[in-house]
C-alpha cells in the first residue's frame, strides 16, 4: 500500500479562452484546481508564462504532458525531460502525469497517443523507464490509459492487466481516463466496469472525464464534445471504486465558455455525493 | 511471426507517416471492422491534425492561397519535413524555408515572404522575456556613442521584402480584399515583436530598417550614425536617428544599451 497524493477536489484543464473568466471574475469559479498541459508552457516567455504564474498564485496545479513517449522503442529524449523538470521547479505542481502510449521512433514525432502491445516485453520496458523519468524528476509520475482504435496480436494480456501490473512494477501512480476506459471498451468489445475494478486502488490519483465522436466504425477520443451520459456512469462506478479521486473535465477542442464546463464539473461533484461520504470528500 | 516491440512501432509508424499497410497482420480489430479502417484513424488523425496546426499558424497564409493550394503545400512540406519536435508548436518552423524553394513561389514571391512574418509574429509569442530600456537610458548613452551598443529585444525580427506580402497580410488580417501580389519597388522593412504580452509587427521606413538592422548586428551608436548621415540629408541625421532611437525604445524593441562587448563586429 503507498500514500496516495491529497485530493484535489473537482478541477479543470486550464486554456487559454478562460484566462480571463478564471482571473478578472468578482467571485473566482468554482474550480478547486488546474490541470496544465506541460509542452504548452515549456517555451520560455511572453503570456503563457505570465498567466500561468498569475493562475499558479490562486489554484493548485497539476501537470500533464503529451510527449514524454513513455512506451517508445526510442531512447528518452533527456533534454525534454529536463525541461520538465525545470518548469516542475517552478510550477510546483501536486503531480505530473503523462500517457502510457508512444509519440515517435527514429525522431520522428506523430503528435499522437499510439498504443501499446500488451507484452512482457512492453511492460519491462516501460516499467523501467518511468523507473528512470521518476528517478530523474525526482518524485512519482502519474501514467495515463488512453483510447485506441487497434489492438496487436502480440498482445499477451488485457489492457487492464497490463496497466495494473505496470504501476506496480514501475511504483507509479495512474491516471485513469475514465472516457478513454468507455472510447476503448466501445472499440475493442470489453466492458468499462471491468476494467475500472481490475485497477489497483491504491495507485489511482486522478481521473480524467472527457467527450469523444464517433467515427465509421469506432469511437474517437476528440475531447471536443461534452461528457455523456455512459462516462459519468462509469465515473460513478470508479468514484465508488477508488473513493475520493482528484476529477476534472478535460476539453481540448471545441472550447466551450467556462459555464459549460462549470456544468459538467457540478454534475461530477454531484455524482461523487452521491456515491461517497461528506467526510470523503473533504479537499485537503 | 510476432514483431517485437520496436518493429511494431517502427512498422506502425511507417504506415500513418505514408499511408501504408505494413503493419495489418499485427493488428487485432473485432468482427465487424476492419484492420484497414481502424488503421485509417490514425492516418487520417495524423494528417488532419498536422495541417490543421499549419493552418493555425499561417492562417493569412491559407487565406491567400486557398484551401486546395495550402493543403497540398501543407501535406507535401508534411512528407518532407516530418515533425521531429516534441512540441506541435514547432511543427511549422521550416514551412517558409520550403516555401521559397517550391515553383509556386517563383511564381508568386510574396507568398514565403507572408509566411516569413507569420512565422515571426508566432515567435514573438513566446520568446524569452527581457527587460526593455527606456529613453530615459537614453542619457547614459550621450557621451559614448563610439561605445554604445544595443540589444535588441529577443522576440524582434526584422524581415527584409522584396514584395508586396506585408500588404497582402494587413488587408487579410482586416478582413479586406488583398491587392494582387506584386514585387516593391524598394525593399521594405518589416519588424515583429512582443510588447506588453502581445505580438506586434509594423513597416519601418525613412532608412529606420537598414539601421536596425545594423544595431541588431552589434554596430555601435556612431557607426549608426554615420550610416544615417549617407541615407538622407547628412543636417537632419542627428534629429533623425533621436527619432528613430525614441521609438524603439518606447516600442519596447531595444532591452539594453551599453558598451561594446566582444560581440561588436565594429
Amino acid at each position: 500500500m503507498v500514500d496516495r497524493p491529497p485530493f484535489l477536489g473537482f478541477g479543470l484543464g486550464l486554456r487559454p479562452q478562460h484566462y480571463a473568466e478564471i482571473l478578472d471574475a468578482d467571485t473566482p469559479p468554482p474550480v478547486d484546481w488546474f490541470e496544465i498541459i506541460s509542452e504548452n508552457y515549456m517555451e520560455a516567455g511572453g503570456r503563457p508564462r505570465h498567466m500561468l504564474d498569475r493562475v499558479k498564485e490562486r489554484y493548485p496545479l497539476v501537470m500533464h504532458g503529451v510527449s514524454m513517449s513513455i512506451a517508445s522503442s526510442s531512447p528518452l529524449d533527456r533534454a525534454y525531460l529536463d525541461r520538465l523538470k525545470s518548469l516542475a521547479d517552478h510550477v510546483q505542481p501536486k503531480w505530473i502525469s503523462d500517457h502510457l502510449c508512444w509519440t515517435g521512433v527514429h525522431g520522428i514525432n506523430l503528435h499522437d497517443l499510439m498504443p501499446v502491445a500488451y507484452t512482457e516485453e512492453a511492460l519491462t520496458h516501460i516499467a523501467a523507464r518511468i523507473a528512470r523519468v521518476q528517478d530523474h524528476l525526482g518524485r512519482r509520475i502519474a501514467i495515463e490509459n488512453v483510447s485506441s482504435y487497434i489492438e496487436f496480436a502480440e498482445s499477451e494480456m488485457t489492457e487492464w492487466e497490463f496497466v495494473g501490473e505496470l504501476a506496480r512494477r514501475a511504483d507509479c501512480w495512474l491516471l485513469l481516463d475514465v472516457n478513454n476506459v468507455f472510447v476503448s471498451g466501445q472499440n475493442h468489445r470489453f466492458d468499462g466496469a471491468e476494467f475500472i475494478e481490475a485497477i489497483p486502488t491504491d495507485r489511482v490519483v486522478q481521473f480524467h472525464l472527457a467527450g469523444h465522436s464517433e467515427g465509421n466504425d469506432c469511437l474517437i477520443d476528440t475531447h471536443d464534445q461534452p461528457v455523456c451520459d455512459e462516462v459519468f456512469e462509469l465515473y460513478r462506478r470508479a468514484i465508488g471504486h477508488f473513493g475520493p479521486v482528484s476529477t476534472m473535465i478535460e476539453r481540448d477542442d471545441n472550447i466551450p465558455p467556462l459555464s459549460e464546463l462549470l456544468a459538467e464539473l457540478a454534475r461530477a461533484r454531484q455524482i461523487a455525493r452521491d456515491t461517497l461520504a461528506p467526510d470523503q470528500l473533504k479537499v485537503a | 511471426m510476432a514483431r517485437t516491440l520496436a518493429e511494431l512501432q517502427a512498422a506502425l509508424q511507417n504506415d500513418v507517416l505514408h499511408r501504408q499497410s505494413t503493419s495489418l497482420d499485427s493488428l487485432s480489430v473485432p468482427e465487424g471492422t476492419t484492420a484497414e479502417s481502424r488503421l485509417a484513424v490514425y492516418q487520417n488523425a495524423y494528417e488532419i491534425r498536422l495541417v490543421n496546426i499549419l493552418g493555425e499558424d499561417y492562417d493569412t497564409l491559407w487565406s491567400f492561397m486557398g484551401d486546395t493550394a495550402f493543403r497540398d503545400l501543407a501535406t507535401s512540406y508534411l512528407r518532407a519535413h516530418p515533425s521531429t519536435s516534441r512540441n506541435a508548436r514547432w511543427i511549422g518552423h521550416a514551412l517558409p524555408e520550403y516555401l521559397a524553394g517550391q515553383p509556386i513561389a517563383a511564381q508568386i514571391p510574396a507568398l514565403p515572404e507572408i509566411a516569413r512574418l507569420e512565422r515571426a509574429i508566432r515567435d514573438a509569442f513566446d520568446a524569452p522575456d527581457a527587460p526593455v530600456a527606456t529613453p530615459e537610458d537614453l542619457a547614459a548613452i550621450a557621451d559614448q556613442p563610439e561605445a554604445t551598443v544595443f540589444t535588441l529585444h529577443p522576440s524582434l525580427a526584422l524581415l527584409p521584402m522584396q514584395t508586396n506580402a506585408y500588404d497582402i497580410f494587413r488587408a487579410l488580417r482586416a478582413g479586406n480584399t488583398p491587392p494582387p501580389p506584386a514585387r516593391a519597388r524598394d525593399l521594405r522593412w518589416i519588424v515583429a515583436w512582443r510588447r506588453d504580452l502581445n505580438s506586434h509587427h509594423a513597416e519601418l521606413t525613412g532608412g529606420e530598417g537598414p539601421l536596425l538592422d545594423l544595431a541588431r548586428q552589434g554596430h555601435n551608436f556612431a557607426r549608426l550614425c554615420e550610416a544615417a548621415a549617407m541615407l538622407d540629408e547628412p543636417d537632419t541625421t542627428a534629429a533623425r536617428m533621436a527619432a528613430h532611437l525614441r521609438g524603439w525604445l518606447e516600442n519596447g524593441m531595444i532591452s539594453a544599451m551599453g558598451r561594446a562587448t566582444a560581440r561588436d563586429p565594429a
